[in-house]
């Protein structure tokens, strides 16, 4: 008894205790961030496959919710489904749904009738469940998505260290209170916020392991071209069900579904759209952050150049913005440095190569 | 030596625009060429950017700004830069240009022509003995197009070419394209020039179309290949069993199907030879 009541660190000065206690708790947090690593930091990451396929990788991104948008997005790309304004219903003649995947048919079928885009976008996350753990399932095993009993390790960790910070606060607390000395505050406050910040830091995660949100990374870089090619090219349906996966509905704006994009983030654009009509007027033809005026609902007008095609169709045709020289006949006469930094021209002007 | 090179196939000069369809297009794609100069003093980005072509396909370095032709020897702080990142690559082979792109230590900013001389030939090989010194990845040398033809020559273009591979122990990257340039500019027979080649170096070819500008065809890499230039593609292939041929296309680019298109072109005549399966 004597003993616990008389040791060095009970008998230790106050603020030296408090020093060492911080001391403590600090080599808590150092050892609790080494242990808690995540184990597929230094793997390998696995190879683009050859063909892509969006609904696994809008998993990657955005879980069933990701491969619902890709889903609903593929059944309006191709006539099954139909944007209104704000709501989402089916085609009356639609092609034939025989010639669906099951995950789509089953979306579509869900939609029997018109709901709103987020309505919408509830019920197909709904009745793509069993699709999804699929995925899960392969994602999982390629440790792109962090696993739970790594959660569970790391929540046992904290818990250690937060035990033998209250535990060492606590003791000092009762030495004190016992040797009448109350000014305990900073004590109290220390221990409680270390253990709050500890256990906090200890839970976070996202649903990626850091191998999955490297590769998902390296996989929106890799295909980060896919966002002009929707705006000044002609892309296949499989481009547009990529770009979703990757990138979300919001790289729709400023595309000819520009209106899929609207129905699900109407704020947005309501409130961009007040905002430029206020300071421009009704005519938009400058190059803004992904809000259009005009409705455009033909591909050829969201590929022309003119300025009514959204956001940045008006700067591809006049900025000498990086693309301008493929859409340009005269090989780099007109360029920019821009065409020349990736021809293999030795460094000088574009066209007169001599011969690279 | 180079007749253990390997085979690569049928590849592409990778540019940055076509980044997306080349991975959604792999299958088309034997191999990728690099402009060297690219991730020279690459950009964490630019790094990225090679690791992740490096995983999935056989890489070459084309390098640019050497200037093997320079008189004066050779820029060690580009070469060393060079070494390095062709060491990081471990590439089958690396390719320059028989030019010179570096006087009096100003950087041209042009692939510039040499005259056929001996005195051309000698600079040429102590350069490339220099770089050997370097880089012991093999080294093959390409043919340029030129906008001027340099007097006082001594030799034809083609024994000029045959002389610098021979005496530097290099293969050559044949262009086609450029051969055709030349051939159209200057008047010459195409097929006795490549009579004059020494067929057991050619190792690569690359191939693409250019634009006509005031009566001057220019070497643009800016259109799809000419008749003439697949042409010579047959004629080469049909001769030299070369181990890869790389479409380099820069500017105006089309959609990446047309790409892929002169790809598969190119890879029905090397076959039709029996060159690669």
């Amino acid at each position: 008894m004597n003993a616990l009541l008389h040791n060095p660190i009970a008998d230790m000065y106050g603020p030296d205790f408090l020093l060492f206690y911080c001391s403590v708790i600090a080599i808590a947090f150092v050892v609790c961030w080494q242990l808690i690593q995540d184990p597929t930091k230094n793997q390998p990451l696995p190879l683009i496959p050859a063909e892509p396929d969006p609904h696994e990788i809008a998993y990657l991104r955005s879980q069933e919710t990701g491969i619902a948008d890709v889903a609903l997005f593929d059944l309006i790309v191709r006539g099954y489904l139909q944007v209104n304004e704000q709501s989402i219903s089916q085609v009356p003649n639609h092609p034939d749904v025989s010639q669906l995947e099951p995950i789509e048919r089953e979306v579509f079928d869900r939609l029997s009738s018109s709901s709103t885009a987020k309505t919408s976008l509830w019920l197909a996350t709904q009745s793509i469940q069993s699709y999804s753990n699929a995925y899960e399932e392969k994602l999982q095993n390629e440790q792109l998505l962090y696993a739970s009993q790594w959660q569970e390790r790391n929540i046992k960790v904290g818990l250690i260290a937060a035990m033998i910070i209250f535990s060492l606060g606590g003791y000092k607390l009762l030495i004190a209170l016992g040797k009448g000395r109350y000014n305990v505050g900073f004590l109290i406050a220390i221990g409680g916020l270390s253990i709050i910040f500890l256990l906090w830091f200890v839970s976070r995660h996202t649903h990626l392991s850091y191998r999955g949100k490297v590769y998902l990374q390296q996989l929106q870089a890799t295909f980060s071209r896919l966002q002009q090619k929707v705006k000044y090219d002609i892309p296949s349906v499989f481009d547009y069900n990529l770009l979703v996966a990757l990138f979300g509905v919001e790289a729709l704006a400023g595309t000819s579904y520009d209106s899929y994009y609207k129905a699900f983030f109407p704020s947005i654009f309501l409130r961009t759209a007040s905002k430029l009509e206020s300071s421009y007027g009704s005519s938009s033809s400058m190059c803004s952050s992904g809000c259009r005026l005009s409705d455009s609902s033909s591909s050829d007008s969201s590929r022309s150049s003119s300025s009514n095609s959204g956001t940045n169709s008006s700067c591809s045709s006049s900025s000498g913005c990086s693309s301008s020289c493929s859409s340009s006949s005269d090989s780099g006469s007109s360029c920019s440095s821009s065409s020349c930094s990736s021809s293999s021209c030795g460094g000088g002007g574009c066209g007169g190569c001599g011969g690279g | 030596m180079l007749s253990h090179l390997p085979t690569l196939g049928v590849g592409l000069g990778f540019r940055e625009p076509f980044k997306s369809d080349l991975f959604l297009n792999r299958q088309q794609v034997d191999f990728l060429e690099i402009v060297a100069e690219h991730y020279l003093d690459a950009s964490w980005q630019k790094q990225q950017e090679l690791e992740l072509l490096a995983a999935h396909f056989p890489i070459i370095p084309h390098a640019i700004n050497l200037s093997l032709g320079s008189a004066e020897g050779l820029d060690t702080d580009y070469l060393r830069k060079l070494a390095a990142l062709i060491k990081q690559l471990n590439p089958p082979w690396w390719s320059e240009h028989i030019c010179f792109t570096k006087a009096g230590g100003v950087d041209i900013g042009h692939l510039s022509p040499l005259p056929y001389t001996q005195e051309a030939v000698e600079v040429l090989c102590r350069n490339i003995a220099e770089v050997r010194r370097w880089i012991d990845v093999p080294l093959i040398l390409e043919n340029i197009t030129y906008m001027v033809k340099l007097p006082g020559a001594e030799m034809t273009e083609a024994q000029f070419l045959a002389e610098v591979v021979e005496r530097s122990d290099c293969g050559l990257l044949l262009d086609i394209t450029n051969l055709h340039t030349n051939a159209v500019n200057y008047a010459y027979d195409v097929h006795e020039f490549l009579q004059q080649l020494p067929s057991d170096r050619i190792v690569q070819l690359h191939f693409v179309g250019g634009h006509w500008h005031d009566g001057v065809l220019i070497d643009s890499h800016s259109q799809s290949t000419p008749v003439e230039v697949w042409q010579l593609m047959e004629e080469v292939v049909a001769r030299v069993p070369v181990k890869g041929i790389i479409l380099e296309r820069d500017e105006n680019l089309p959609p990446f199907a047309e790409l892929t298109k002169e790809l598969q072109k190119a890879r029905d005549i090397s076959r039709s030879y029996g060159r690669w399966g």
